[in-house]
């Protein structure tokens, strides 16, 4: 099931919102949070339940190691157990992501032909994955502790977050289930998670699927492009991207707060980063965080000189690129933020200053042009992507001139348009602007819904 | 009640008031449009739009009406008819299965019409039995007492389909496309085709045989247009499927059957005659016992033209024949009619 479905959003959401606190109203605590874990189950597995299995054994085996890693009592080498925990996580990560990529690179070295496994990879693993092991990881540096089943099992598998993030931490995600407050039905709460979904729901299915048509004709369809064809295709890849994974968060912290659940921030205007640095601040804030919290700060971050610290950025992006796919293009993705990042570091070594404008320029087009590997299925539809960009063979302005508008449009918003999740840190009060808002791109998104079919998240397989 | 005093619960309400309010005053408007767009020249892809272009061109008596999918829509050619004396209407609805004849059937029987042609490809007897887009009442009838799960489905359908936009996507998803196409510019290479078949248009009038009244760019190349007198027809030659699969039919689906004889008695006890035709299938590749399907409909002719042989250029697509295919087919068609009827 996805957000932007009719049947979740007019069955599924209405029915496990009015059940959850109708067994809450009843102080019925312990089934309303069985009954979410259920209703998670069931929209996870909307999809196909023979995921169901795998994403329960992750669960249990992640609750037992948390468990003993929690309990002073036990005679255990914690590190050794973490370690085992850790490796178990990424073993199963590993065989059902990145079995094939394997043994394609293997057949290719040693010329071996051992057959592919053709694993369906399981719907949100690495979400899930990283998720339990930064709570091993917390876990172990006693900065969290859970001795419940069911309330573990909220924290993985809450559906506003389960799929596609943002990535959370056992210590900010539990108080909030525990608290009483919590369980009763919050008017102000419930008003600004639907003007928050509503402005996600919009971006994903007006915003982001528009520009997926243009992407997906340039990257997949055409055999060559014009130099105006090939900048339309990039910057229709790099807005798509961003409205789809912005507006998916939006829709999981609107849905959250039904809950009285906030979710952390994922995206804070990514494109009007100056630098390289702080576009990572500012997108996927929550992968980021764990990337620097879970790999760069335990290999050692920048505490032992410079060219170490370079060594670690480029090993943490290089694993950020493989944990979005497996394929060399992500893994040269990777390279390309960890290289800009080693740059930029060197850059403010030595106090360079640059203007303000050029710095925005010089770090778009670099994000623009990255994203392009990103997308490639092939490296030959990098390479014709980049041909079109930089060869001024074929100047000829041969794109829709509605396309064209909206690109342009897809600017000013990514860069003049208040970030949405600035309503959280605001006051809220549903103003009758909201309102008709809310109206608007609500009306205008359960149409288009219907016009171009639901399709998933391009996050969801990452 | 002043708004600035409205607690959120409130706004809530009335905010989700307004949605549903907007989604109303659409399916008005859209109601009325779809109205407008029915004539006694003109007609959309919708059985219901049909029907009502059938009752305004007084289409009682008919020698023959033909009742079928999209196959009927672009393979009757009312004035091949016309020319051998023959006084028809095609009733071909695009998308339209036979799941959808019952609705359309008391109406044709009220029409007194002289013979009915039932067309559809042989696989659907073999096939299972769907559940069409928009179900009515008339078809509910039927699938509950043909299949009781098909019923539940059809009730879930039916009920979404009481908002109109639902019913209409395809035609606006098809609009907005057309609109979108005209801000292409004029070096892209496509819209150069559509340039000189713009500016060609008069050739068209000849081409079709018909006075049409709709002309649409299908994605595959080909050029669909919409007849006056009902018929619709299909220009160009773009099919995919160059080698045929062979696929042999043998255990019938009882459910299809038992839909399919229901449509045919409701007929039968108008004591018009039914006749079902099998339609012809690109590269002929299906195997089955025509025999066993004569057993399965005994009161009723069948004309079996699936191994009829239509050259690759007469078809559009894989499905359907082209505008030369048509009056082939018909002819074709016609001499076997004549002998039945």
């Amino acid at each position: 099931m996805i957000f932007n479905s009719y049947i979740f959003i007019f069955i599924f959401l209405p029915v496990t919102f009015f059940i959850y606190f109708y067994l809450n109203h009843k102080r019925l605590t312990i089934a309303s949070k069985g009954f979410l874990v259920f209703a998670s189950l069931f929209f996870y597995s909307w999809w196909n339940i023979v995921y169901l299995p795998i994403i329960l054994t992750s669960i249990l085996f992640n609750f037992i190691v948390g468990s003993s890693l929690n309990d002073e009592n036990k005679k255990v080498n914690k590190k050794s157990l973490l370690i085992f925990g850790i490796l178990v996580n990424i073993a199963l990560l590993g065989y059902f992501k990145y079995a094939d990529f394997f043994i394609q690179n293997l057949n290719l070295l040693t010329t071996s032909n051992i057959g592919l496994l053709h694993l369906a990879l399981p719907l949100a693993i690495s979400f899930f994955t990283f998720q339990q092991i930064a709570y091993l990881v917390d876990s172990y540096r006693r900065e969290t502790k859970e001795y419940d089943f069911l309330n573990y099992a909220v924290f993985v598998t809450f559906f506003p977050q389960l799929i596609a993030g943002p990535i959370v931490h056992h210590k900010e995600m539990m108080p909030q289930f525990f608290s009483k407050k919590n369980m009763l039905k919050n008017y102000r709460n419930i008003a600004l998670g639907t003007f928050i979904f509503s402005i996600g729901l919009f971006k994903k299915v007006v915003i982001a699927d528009t520009f997926a048509v243009w992407a997906t004709a340039g990257f997949d369809t055409s055999e060559t492009l014009s130099f105006f064809e090939a900048w339309a295709t990039s910057l229709s890849y790099t807005f798509q991207l961003y409205f789809d994974f912005s507006g998916y968060t939006d829709m999981a912290i609107g849905l959250a707060l039904l809950f009285n659940i906030k979710l952390p921030i994922n995206f804070n205007s990514p494109y009007k980063a100056k630098n390289i640095q702080d576009f990572w601040r500012r997108w996927h804030i929550t992968l980021s965080n764990f990337l620097r919290d879970y790999i760069y700060i335990p290999l050692g971050g920048s505490r032992n000189g410079e060219f170490k610290t370079y060594n670690n950025l480029m090993i943490t992006f290089l694993i950020g690129g493989l944990w979005h796919g497996a394929g060399w293009t992500f893994i040269f993705w990777g390279f390309l933020h960890g290289a800009a990042l080693v740059v930029h570091r060197v850059w403010s070594l030595f106090e360079f200053k640059m203007w303000s404008w050029l710095a925005w320029l010089v770090t778009f087009n670099f994000i623009n042009i990255a994203w392009i590997f990103f997308r490639a299925k092939e490296w030959e539809d990098a390479i014709k992507i980049l041909s079109g960009m930089f060869s001024l063979d074929d100047m000829s302005f041969n794109i829709n001139y509605i396309e064209a508008t909206v690109l342009l449009i897809g600017f000013i918003i990514v860069l003049f348009v208040k970030n949405s999740t600035s309503y959280l840190k605001r006051k809220f009060d549903f103003s009758l602007q909201q309102i008709l808002a809310f109206v608007l791109m609500m009306t205008i998104s359960i149409l288009v819904i219907r016009l171009g079919n639901s399709s998933e998240f391009l996050y969801f397989n990452f | 009640m002043n708004f600035y005093t409205l607690t959120f619960k409130k706004k809530i309400i009335l905010a989700f008031s307004l949605v549903i309010f907007n989604l109303i005053i659409l399916d008005i408007g859209l109601y009325f449009l779809a109205k407008n767009k029915t004539t006694k020249i003109t007609f959309i892809d919708d059985k219901f739009s049909k029907i009502k272009h059938f009752q305004l061109n007084n289409s009682e008596n008919k020698d023959i009406v033909f009742i079928g999918s999209s196959r009927t829509y672009y393979h009757i050619s009312t004035n091949t008819f016309k020319q051998n004396g023959l006084d028809i209407y095609n009733f071909g609805v695009s998308g339209d299965q036979y799941e959808d004849y019952p609705t359309l059937i008391p109406y044709v029987n009220e029409s007194k019409p002289k013979n009915i042609v039932i067309s559809l490809s042989v696989n659907r007897l073999f096939d299972k039995l769907y559940v069409g887009n928009y179900p009515t009442l008339d078809e509910m009838k039927n699938y509950y007492s043909v299949d009781k799960i098909k019923f539940l489905s059809s009730i879930n359908t039916w009920i979404v389909n009481r908002h109109l936009f639902l019913q209409y996507s395809e035609s606006i998803y098809n609009k907005i496309k057309s609109v979108y196409q005209k801000f292409e510019p004029h070096n892209k290479k496509y819209n150069t085709q559509n340039k000189t078949n713009m500016q060609s248009d008069i050739n068209y009038t000849q081409i079709t045989k018909c006075n049409y009244f709709d002309r649409k760019d299908l994605d595959n190349g080909n050029i669909s247009f919409r007849c006056e007198n009902g018929d619709g027809i299909l220009i160009g030659n773009n099919i995919t499927n160059k080698t045929a699969k062979k696929k042999y039919f043998q255990k019938f689906n009882r459910q299809s059957i038992v839909y399919l004889q229901g449509i045919i008695d409701a007929i039968d006890t108008e004591q018009i005659k039914v006749l079902l035709v099998l339609e012809p299938i690109l590269h002929n590749q299906y195997t089955y016992n025509l025999d066993k399907i004569k057993k399965k409909f005994k009161n009723i002719e069948i004309i079996d033209l699936t191994n009829y042989k239509i050259e690759d250029k007469y078809w559009a697509d894989d499905t359907h024949i082209n505008n030369k295919g048509k009056e082939i087919y018909s002819q074709h068609l016609m001499t076997h009619l004549k002998k039945k009827l």
